[in-house]
């Protein structure tokens, strides 16, 4: 007699507690309706945000100004309780302790650090389950989103999400066969513009995603990149295309007297890489990255593949930000106020 | 001619009394002895009197109270030859007596070839112009305070004050820097010096001052005031002062 | 032991001169950008006003190249190096210290905070440079107002511990404001700068800087003869005509103002400050009249030889600070060997 209650209690919990297997095929259990989930790092929580926002147990840092203008409110004023990036930032263990989310995503890159290390800094919330997923390259972000959906019992709205990536990857893989070549970009980073990314870097994925080619060639030497070069290696490299990231380099370079020989200047051919919550291009990588690589395209093979970036902005905001993006918005978004 | 009027000269440091009510006259010619024991206030006095502290009281140099003169201006009229010490840097002695026209040249000069021709006559004139090129801290002691002297003397001030110039010296130099002094002193120069010796002082002086705990015991001329009276009650000791036939005076322990 | 005669000191003088000049004559020539001798040649002809074979396409990126690149980037070595090395040269004489550098009074964490701090709050860049100047000059007030109330003798320990106390509250600011900074984008970008490089200032930022530091260094050399003074003791320096006080706070300031100004222009560049000082004086003796001077000419072509090799061997830029210690350090080691005179 005792034995069958035993049996049927253990059977009980056993009914009351799920499988989920990670990206590494690990499995783990988990409490069936997860309600609070702690990513770990910000790719994590922006791709949780777009999946299911409700079920965010907090921030990693507080949204800045310009990001916070195209967030949800309820989002923003949510708790920060730290997290594994930047260069060597660890999570705020007595928050996430307070918060007590159902489970904790962690990226690969934190899994390098190790099981105890990772056990030590999460402290008295290391019984919480750990999911690692992988999320570094735009792909495996794509292919992140349906384990998302399912820990956030939210798979249709996943899937939704995983096809308008793996649709982008594939037009950009085919755009990228068709064109007869790779123009040459360089991306400039940093107030003077002399800072950069190696075109083996997953910082500048998107050039080499939507076929075309990084004039600075290299191997990175550290994972945080921005590699500073100094303006003689521009004028030897003469980009067709330049992409730039900071406002304040944006409005100079077509005034500043030594940037006017190079091509991509000479003929115009500067774009400010929009930004808003999040960059389209990295820093920080995000889905955004998705709608940046159908606007590269657009850019970069203006004979085969033409989009208006209007529309498709206002498609991609609505379905992975839920907002009604204005024009105006765009316009600032874009950099248009700029010029 | 009048060239220091000292009134009412009061210093403390730190809470201790170290001059109380000095008064004292300084004439042009005159080799002054200041004398004392140790911690009476000699030296406290001769840097009153540099400019380098503040006292109560009233120190004129020429009819102008000290504490008005810019540093520049009191160094042409009065140099400091120190006690000797080590230098840290490897200056030269001619870096070392060059130095002393400092006083006479501008912000945005250099020292001119003048300049440099009065630190190499001065040399000559101490006798250690065979040293000019030898590191400053690496010659004798005795050598080290003649190159102090020949910087004083550089400096072309009228007035020097010395703080025992005969620390380090052997018998026979001692008697000769006093000679030199007494030399100078014929020159026109005026003098100042501490001094543990009262022989040295009757050599070389015609003032001398006695300072007991900060206080004036007794100033005046040297024959009249340097008394077996007034040693003793300066060092407790008994002595008698004996004239020679010359005219020079010494003296002698009776203890 | 007799030292170097005046006729070598000269010689040095002169030869260290002309090094300069070829140096930075060389150091036009030199770049990733490839420009053939040829060219340069042709360039220069047509600079003077006369015929060349270039066109005029060519001719205004040879231009460009030489004259807002290379031209620019040089000055600033040749001005920092100057810089940082005199006002190291002056504060060990002051401080009868060998160990002393221009940052001693804490115009270096000051100018580092000041820097981070306008990073931090995503001002432009002018305004970033008044910060880090403001700040630069603050701390070592900052410094010198605590020596002041805790020493009525002004002596020079007291400083160097109210300089030490400056620097360690302006480094403890820098930390919090690392802290808070946006780990993307503000720290990074705030690391970097802290690190060091020629390649931070625009080409009128060095114009316009290098003036009044020049100005600094040809104060601080006529400031000289009076360090000689102030390094046998105070009193004596009085007693010599020198106002000791007048001598100290000009001193400090001038060499303040233009290490300060250095930071504006390339971050924080350490090791020059303290090493190119005992280099000279190993070679020339301790007069400061010559020390200065040789300090400046030295501290110059060493800047500019190492941001040349820097230039030519990596193909990014490499942070300046860190390869002046790499550099130096070896160095200094080698002339210490063969020194036989003292400090």
């Amino acid at each position: 007699m005792f034995k069958i209650l035993i049996l049927t209690f253990s059977l009980y919990l056993y009914s009351n507690a799920l499988v989920f297997e990670d990206m590494f095929g690990e499995q783990i259990e988990i409490k069936p309706n997860i309600q609070k989930i702690y990513a770990s790092n910000p790719v994590l929580l922006y791709s949780l945000y777009a999946v299911d926002k409700t079920k965010i147990a907090g921030l990693n840092f507080p949204f800045s100004e310009t990001e916070a203008k195209y967030l949800d409110e309820k989002t923003i004023n949510l708790p920060v309780l730290g997290g594994w990036f930047g260069q060597g930032k660890t999570p705020n263990n007595e928050m996430i302790l307070q918060i007590n989310p159902d489970v904790i995503l962690l990226s690969v890159t934190t899994k390098k650090l190790g099981n105890q290390k990772i056990k030590e800094s999460l402290g008295g919330a290391k019984n919480i389950p750990l999911i690692y997923l992988k999320s570094n390259s735009l792909e495996e972000l794509v292919d992140s989103f349906s384990y998302i959906g399912t820990l956030t019992n939210q798979d249709q709205r996943a899937k939704k999400l995983e096809e308008y990536g793996k649709n982008t990857l594939n037009l950009a893989k085919e755009i990228s066969l068709k064109s007869t070549k790779k123009p040459k970009i360089y991306y400039a980073e940093g107030k003077n513009g002399l800072e950069t990314e190696c075109d083996t870097s997953l910082h500048s994925e998107l050039i080499n995603l939507a076929g075309a080619q990084n004039v600075h060639k290299c191997e990175d030497t550290n994972p945080f990149g921005k590699q500073s070069i100094n303006f003689e290696q521009v004028l030897g490299y003469n980009p067709e295309i330049i992409l730039v990231y900071e406002k304040e380099f944006y409005q100079t370079i077509y005034k500043d007297s030594k940037w006017k020989h190079i091509n991509a200047v000479k003929n115009k051919q500067v774009y400010f890489l929009p930004k808003g919550p999040f960059s389209w291009f990295d820093r920080p990588p995000s889905f955004m990255k998705l709608l940046g690589l159908k606007w590269l395209l657009s850019i970069f093979h203006p004979d085969i593949y033409q989009l208006d970036i209007n529309q498709e902005s206002k498609e991609f905001y609505n379905l992975f930000l839920n907002m009604q993006l204005s024009d105006e918005q765009l316009n600032e978004i874009m950099g248009k106020n700029l010029d | 001619m009048l060239l220091i009027d000292a009134e009412n000269i009061s210093f403390s440091y730190r809470d201790n009394q170290v001059l109380n009510n000095v008064d004292f006259q300084l004439y042009k010619g005159d080799v002054l002895s200041l004398v004392g024991q140790n911690g009476c206030g000699k030296t406290t006095l001769l840097k009153i009197l540099l400019g380098i502290y503040k006292s109560k009281g009233s120190v004129k140099l020429l009819s102008k109270e000290i504490k008005e003169y810019k540093h520049k201006e009191l160094a042409k009229l009065i140099s400091y030859v120190p006690q000797t010490h080590q230098i840290p840097f490897d200056y030269t002695v001619f870096d070392v007596v060059l130095m002393g026209r400092l006083a006479h040249i501008g912000l945005f000069s250099n020292y001119s070839l003048n300049d440099k021709n009065i630190a190499l006559q001065c040399l000559e004139k101490v006798g250690i112009s065979h040293l000019k090129d030898n590191i400053y801290s690496q010659i004798s002691g005795g050598e080290r305070q003649l190159a102090f002297i020949a910087r004083a003397l550089t400096q072309e001030s009228k007035i020097i004050f010395m703080d025992e110039p005969v620390t380090g010296l052997d018998y026979g130099n001692q008697l000769k820097l006093l000679k030199f002094l007494k030399d100078l002193a014929q020159e026109g120069y005026t003098f100042v010096k501490t001094t543990h010796y009262p022989d040295h002082a009757l050599y070389a002086s015609n003032k001398v001052m006695m300072l007991k705990n900060g206080k004036v015991l007794d100033v005046g001329e040297i024959d009249t005031k340097l008394t077996t009276k007034n040693i003793k009650e300066l060092y407790d000791v008994d002595v008698e002062i004996i004239s020679r036939k010359n005219g020079y005076k010494y003296c002698i322990p009776t203890i | 032991m007799k030292l170097w005669g005046k006729i070598l000191t000269k010689i040095g003088f002169i030869v260290l001169t002309l090094i300069l000049i070829a140096f930075m004559n060389g150091s036009l020539f030199v770049g990733n950008y490839e420009i053939s001798f040829e060219e340069y040649l042709m360039f220069l002809n047509q600079l003077l006003g006369l015929e060349s074979n270039l066109s005029l396409e060519k001719y205004e990126m040879l231009q460009s190249v030489i004259f807002e690149i290379r031209l620019p980037r040089i000055i600033a070595a040749v001005i920092i190096g100057a810089t940082l090395s005199i006002s190291g040269a002056a504060f060990q004489a002051m401080f009868v210290n060998p160990l002393v550098s221009p940052g001693i009074l804490g115009v270096l964490s000051g100018a580092s905070f000041g820097a981070a701090l306008g990073m931090v709050l995503g001002w432009n860049w002018f305004f970033i440079n008044i910060s880090t100047f403001i700040f630069g000059m603050l701390a070592v007030l900052l410094a010198l107002s605590i020596s002041f109330i805790y020493s009525s003798a002004k002596n020079m320990i007291i400083l160097v511990l109210g300089g030490i106390i400056s620097s360690s509250l302006f480094s403890a600011l820098l930390s919090i404001v690392k802290y808070t900074a946006d780990p993307y984008n503000a720290l990074p970008a705030i690391t970097y700068w802290l690190m060091g490089s020629l390649s931070f200032s625009t080409s009128t930022m060095v114009w316009n800087l290098s003036i009044p530091m020049l100005c600094g260094v040809l104060i601080l050399l006529f400031f000289s003869k009076y360090l000689n003074a102030l390094s046998l003791g105070d009193e004596e320096a009085k007693a010599l005509g020198v106002d000791t006080l007048k001598v100290k706070i000009i001193v400090i300031v001038v060499a303040t103002f233009i290490s300060a100004l250095s930071v504006i222009l390339a971050g924080i560049i350490g090791w020059i400050g303290l090493i190119i000082p005992h280099i000279a004086r190993l070679l020339f003796g301790a007069d400061n009249k010559i020390i200065l001077p040789i300090s400046a000419l030295l501290g110059a072509i060493f800047l500019l030889m190492v941001d040349n090799a820097s230039r030519i061997i990596f193909s990014f830029e490499i942070p300046i600070g860190i390869v002046t210690a790499i550099i130096g350090i070896p160095i200094f080691i080698m002339v210490l060997k063969n020194a036989k005179r003292g400090f």
